[in-house]
């Protein structure tokens, strides 16, 4: 037997959506507390002793009352020990002022849902097993210095499994060019003594799929994706620690939206094809896509296109596209709308000439075309 | 081009037909439904729309001519004449599509992109001018008309219908063509300033326009607003961030005195009570012991007396001798002075005897005896020399062994042995004697007196003998040498003298000699330095006993003054003793003072000092609490991270917009290029008077001019005058016309082709459709018509007046 826990961060309850008309925002925001419930749910399942949420569980400090109590109620209903709410540097927590945190530890009283807002120390015994979570909350949204430096100065028994549970970025991992964001190095992290460590911020996974042994830590990744530059399904880690130092561990796959951002330049019929191809193999229903689209098509590729896109509107969760396609206007094109010598026919020859800007011939024909509606 | 034939096998609802043309007017007439535009559409399918277009653009083009219901493809095939050639050509679209054209005896073309291509060279003419002018569809007649009349007042559109090379249609006038795009321009950059590349007058989203926005603009607005929203948002998290780092800051603070603050708090008045008490038991601990002391001490004062004053006695006489070993010690450093002196004087003594001894053993030479012995080394060297000068060879032999003295110049004789095989050669200075038993002989030089110069040699010589014995020297260097140390010896001497008469310091042999003899009779002492500093201590002692008995004596007055007796003392120290009981019992009723401080004071203290430190953090905090609830008030709705994805958005679009204005200004400055080569060459500036000639004929000569102001026809002669505007809806009908009919005999001026017309007659009068019939029936001598109309008496008309013919139908 060995410790089991749960491990999943950046969830973002509260995220606003605002980009996105009602009933897509509405559904998208409902999905983050319904991955958060299916999580509990997977916990529940597996028997886990711990569910632990590494910061970043609100999107920001202005998150509703309601929506606070809501999400108690999906973390009470987890069966194991805990679950383990750390201050991530989103849902920072600087105080006893903090509204945030007083709300949310007002609801969690009672239940088993801990908040980990100072740096402390926490220790549970179980049948087989003895754990001693090392928290280090973010105390505000920025900061150039991590927060783990406390860890390694702490006597550490060696029968008791130690597990750091950290929000920030790590060295090489992430982009953070400025170090705002609590970065940690490796060193950091292995110098602080734990077995493990439990981390959230970054929204991608880590360690890499089919990494075995003990990592020096997890990270989850978003546990159901937010935007387009999330481009896996959403991810949370069950891990298996034994007080002899083994691991196990599985990524689990929590999402039920995809986001996606497709970017195809399209130059024929073929890559238009292709373009229906690739949509069709999304969940469509549950997929929000943005397509940017470039290149130049001939004006019944264009329409084929738009009809393509107009049909496919519908079926997906919401389609947005930026497109930027240069209508193709070939000498034919051109000899099918205007007679030999006249003027449009002169211009818009002259601006094929002109091969770096393709898409000013179809300009042309853009105004030319109000002047004869 | 010539169409011979054309076959419809499926097309619209035709299910097979053929309809073979003739050369001049085809006149095809049949009510609505006849299927006159299903024959029309086939005709322009079959040349100008090619069987592999995309879905999309097929069902656009070509769906609603697959038969109904249910048919999946149409088909037409066409027969046709160009440039004396023969053609066949077969279109499927839809299912099986396929395109296929083939002269006579040439192969097949099947590609479709290639029968295109065929086709095109073929019409000569591009599928706009085939769909503008050479394919008149009624309602594009009737447009022609209906322009002519509601845009008869719009000079540029009127212009170009009459007056040249715009008047094709699909064509636009220049000016409108430039003021269109101009005037995109203009609403796309409108408040944008192009040359500094930003919102006219540098007006931003701080001051920004209000209306007449263009899209460069807005986007850039939209843009910018995002970015402002953004900026204010990061500015406003590290506020908080800094905010409530201070705060925590400040809570730590707070925190590490906290729990001595609120225990001091609770212990302050006890503890101020125990400070006074400890104070007050200090105090009269003090005061005790003071007491107990002079209880001990006043008994022994007066024996502690009498021991200083036994003390200072004894340290008197010793004061004494040592004052006199001192002074005999300060004698005898002065006597070892005088020793040394008179040490120096006897070695200077010493040397200058030494000197004295010297000299006098040095013998003087005088100045006239080394003169002479120079001058007769002198001539002695002139005399070698003279004799030197002349130098004789000689050699002698002798058959027999014998033996000669020989004597060279003044040398002494030299024996020799001669023998018969070894003669002897030598050289002699000035003379040579040879001696042989009793013979002798003398040879001289011969240029001077050789033997004076040897008598003066030798008197010189002997002369210079006899100077150096007598000064007793060896040779002239000698008793030059002897002369120098002489007077070195004499300086020698004179130097020691003066050391020796200064070593005297102004006193004779005889008073060094008392002097000394003296000093044998000082007493043994120790040094000078030693006794002064055992004297210097001795008086500091006797200082110090002198102050210790005044005081003693002191404390004696004082104790009787102030206890008067010593049981007097006593009873002080007993009452003394129960004050201080009674005050340590009630210090220890108080409570204790916290480990680590020494008194109550120095703990009183530092509570204060910390209180006052967390009543001033905790005023700071209160303050920044404020700070922090009035930011958490004004929190915006979107965090740094959605405007971040947002800005990028927008940025996007901004470029997009920045790149449409650059497209526009490239269109404006291609189109001014296109408008500037185009002027007196253009092939379409004929056509003005080819239309006023249609039109003359097309009105029965009613009206035979159009007058241009310029280019622009301002009014139509005939019996009357009338300008544009007037003309009514027949006439605007016959202007329509010549004007097609111009226009279609510009574009097939010189090469094979036809005229298609759909029922242009309708808005005419008989007369006026007459006319016209005559003018088609002229247009078709040169060029095949495909004339269709509804019109039962047009067709007839036109069988009569211009020998159109009816095409054979068949299916």
């Amino acid at each position: 037997m060995s410790l089991r826990i749960l491990h999943t961060a950046d969830n973002h309850l509260g995220i606003s959506f605002a980009q996105y008309p009602d009933p897509v925002r509405d559904r998208l925001l409902e999905e983050r507390f319904s991955a958060l419930e299916r999580l509990v749910a997977t916990a529940n399942q597996r028997d886990a002793h711990f569910l632990v949420v590494a910061g970043d569980l609100f999107d920001k400090q202005t998150v509703t009352k309601g929506q606070i109590e809501r999400i108690v109620r999906i973390l009470a209903v987890f069966e194991g020990e805990h679950v383990l709410v750390l201050a991530g540097n989103h849902d920072y927590y600087e105080g006893a002022d903090n509204k945030l945190w007083r709300w949310f530890r007002n609801a969690c009283d009672g239940t088993c849902v801990l908040p980990l807002t100072d740096p402390t120390t926490k220790e549970f015994e179980g049948d087989d097993f003895r754990v001693r979570f090392y928290a280090c909350p973010c105390p505000s949204k920025h900061s150039k210095e991590h927060t783990i430096g406390w860890v390694a100065d702490t006597d550490k028994e060696s029968d008791v499994i130690h597990v750091g549970i950290a929000h920030g970025n790590v060295e090489g991992l992430g982009l953070d060019a400025d170090q705002r964001y609590f970065n940690m190095s490796e060193e950091d992290m292995r110098g602080a003594g734990v077995h493990t460590w439990l981390l959230g911020h970054i929204h991608v996974p880590a360690p890499a799929p089919g990494t075995t042994g003990r990592p020096l830590y997890f990270m989850p990744g978003i546990h159901t994706p937010d935007s387009v530059k999330c481009s896996h399904p959403g991810h949370a880690w069950w891990i298996e620690l034994g007080a002899d130092g083994s691991c196990r561990h599985e990524q689990l796959t929590s999402g039920g939206v995809r986001f996606v951002r497709l970017r195809r330049s399209l130059e024929n019929s073929t890559e238009i094809e292709n373009l229906r191809v690739a949509c069709e193999s999304f969940d469509a229903p549950n997929t929000v896509l943005d397509l940017q689209l470039t290149g130049r098509l001939k004006e019944e590729e264009l329409s084929e296109l738009n009809q393509l896109l107009d049909g496919m509107k519908s079926r997906f969760l919401h389609l947005t596209r930026e497109q930027d396609i240069a209508q193709v206007l070939d000498a034919a094109g051109i000899a099918r709308r205007f007679p030999d010598g006249t003027l449009p026919n002169k211009l818009l020859h002259g601006l094929l000439a002109d091969e770096s800007n393709a898409g000013d011939a179809h300009l042309a024909l853009d105004i030319i075309e109000t002047l004869h509606s | 081009m010539k169409i011979l034939r054309i076959r419809l096998h499926p097309f619209g609802g035709v299910a097979d037909r053929i309809c073979d043309l003739h050369d001049g007017v085809n006149v095809i007439e049949g009510p609505n439904e006849f299927g006159k535009s299903t024959l029309n559409n086939a005709l322009w399918h079959g040349l100008f729309t090619p069987t592999n277009l995309p879905p999309v653009g097929l069902k656009k083009a070509m769906g609603r001519w697959y038969p109904r219901p249910g048919g999946d493809h149409s088909r037409v095939t066409l027969e046709f004449e160009s440039d004396g050639q023969k053609w066949t050509l077969q279109k499927t679209w839809g299912a099986g599509a396929s395109s296929i054209i083939q002269s006579n005896g040439s192969a097949a073309i099947a590609e479709p992109a290639k029968v295109q291509e065929q086709l095109l060279a073929l019409v000569h003419r591009n599928e706009a001018t085939w769909r503008h002018v050479l394919f008149v569809g009624q309602a594009q007649l009737a447009r022609t008309m209906q322009e002519l009349k509601e845009q008869s007042k719009e000079i540029d559109d009127i212009q170009p219908l009459i007056a040249g090379a715009a008047a094709i249609p699909g064509d636009i006038a220049p000016d409108k063509l430039v003021a269109a795009i101009d005037e995109r321009i203009e609403g796309h950059f409108s408040r944008w300033d192009i040359s500094t590349g930003g919102p006219e007058k540098g007006k931003g989203i701080d001051s920004p326009w209000a209306n007449k926005i263009g899209p460069q603009l807005a986007a850039y607005y939209a843009m910018e607003t995002v970015r402002r929203e953004l900026k204010y948002v990061r500015s406003y998290e590290e506020q908080v961030d800094e905010v409530n780092t201070k705060i925590i800051g400040l809570q730590s603070k707070i925190e590490v005195d906290r729990d001595f603050v609120t225990i001091g708090r609770g212990l302050k008045d006890g503890l101020a009570s125990r400070g006074g008490l400890e104070e007050k038991i200090q105090r009269l601990g003090g005061e005790q012991t003071a007491l107990k002391a002079v209880l001990v001490d006043w008994p022994g004062a007066d024996k502690v007396i009498s021991g200083k004053k036994a003390e200072l006695e004894g340290l008197k006489t010793t004061l004494q001798s040592l004052a006199d070993e001192l002074k005999s010690a300060k004698k005898r450093a002065d006597a070892e002075q005088l020793r040394l002196a008179h040490g120096k004087l006897v070695k200077a003594r010493e040397a200058w005897n030494a000197e004295v001894t010297k000299l006098s053993e040095s013998k003087a030479v005088s100045a006239e005896s080394l003169a002479e012995l120079k001058r007769l080394e002198k001539d002695i060297s002139d005399f070698r020399i003279k004799i030197e000068a002349q130098k004789l060879s000689a050699k002698i032999e002798s058959a027999t062994p014998t033996s000669v003295m020989i004597m060279r110049g003044t040398g002494a004789p030299e024996p020799l042995t001669l023998t018969a095989a070894e003669a002897w050669e030598g050289q002699a200075d000035g003379k040579l004697i040879v001696e042989l038993r009793d013979m002798k002989i003398s040879v001289e030089s011969g240029t001077g007196d050789m033997n004076a110069l040897f008598e003066q040699l030798e008197a010189a010589s002997q002369r210079r003998s006899e100077s150096l014995e007598m000064l007793g020297h060896e040779s002239l260097s000698s008793a030059e040498a002897a002369d120098i140390n002489h007077q070195k010896c004499v300086r020698d001497e004179k130097h020691k003298k003066e050391l020796y008469t200064a070593a005297l310091l102004g006193r004779s042999e005889e008073e060094w000699a008392v002097e000394i003899a003296a000093l044998e009779a000082l007493p043994e002492t120790r040094s000078v330095a030693t006794l002064e500093t055992e004297q210097a201590t001795a008086v500091r002692n006797e200082a110090k006993l002198t102050f210790e008995i005044q005081k003693e004596q002191e404390k004696i007055i004082n104790w009787t003054t102030e206890h008067t007796d010593l049981d007097t003392l006593m009873t002080k120290i007993l009452a003394k003793t129960g004050e201080l009981n009674a005050a340590k019992l009630e210090l220890d009723g108080l409570p204790p003072l916290p480990e680590g401080f020494n008194s109550v004071t120095d703990y009183l203290a530092v509570l204060r000092e910390k209180e006052g430190c967390q009543s001033e953090v905790e005023d700071k905090l209160s303050e920044l609490k404020i700070e922090q609830a009035k930011l958490a008030g004004g929190a915006p709705s979107h965090t740094a991270e959605e405007l971040r994805d947002e800005l990028e958005s927008k940025e996007r679009e901004f470029q997009r917009k920045q790149a449409i204005g650059q497209a526009l200004l490239r269109i404006r400055a291609r189109l001014q290029e296109v408008v500037a080569s185009s002027g007196a060459g253009d092939p379409m500036q004929g056509l003005a008077s080819t239309v006023a000639g249609h039109f003359k004929n097309l009105t029965c000569g009613r009206y035979d001019e159009v007058k241009l102001d310029g280019a622009t026809p301002v009014e139509i002669s005939g019996p009357l005058v009338l300008e544009t505007a007037l003309l009514s809806q027949g006439t605007l009908g016959s202007l329509a016309l010549a004007t097609r009919l111009a226009l279609a005999e510009l574009y097939l001026d010189g090469m094979e082709g036809f005229l298609v017309l759909d029922d242009p007659f309708t808005d005419m009068d008989p007369a006026r459709r007459r006319a016209a019939e005559h003018c088609l029936g002229e247009f078709a001598k040169q060029r095949q018509v495909l004339f269709f109309t509804c019109h039962p008496d047009h067709a007839r008309e036109l069988q009569e007046l211009a020998g159109a013919k009816v095409p054979a139908m068949a299916g």
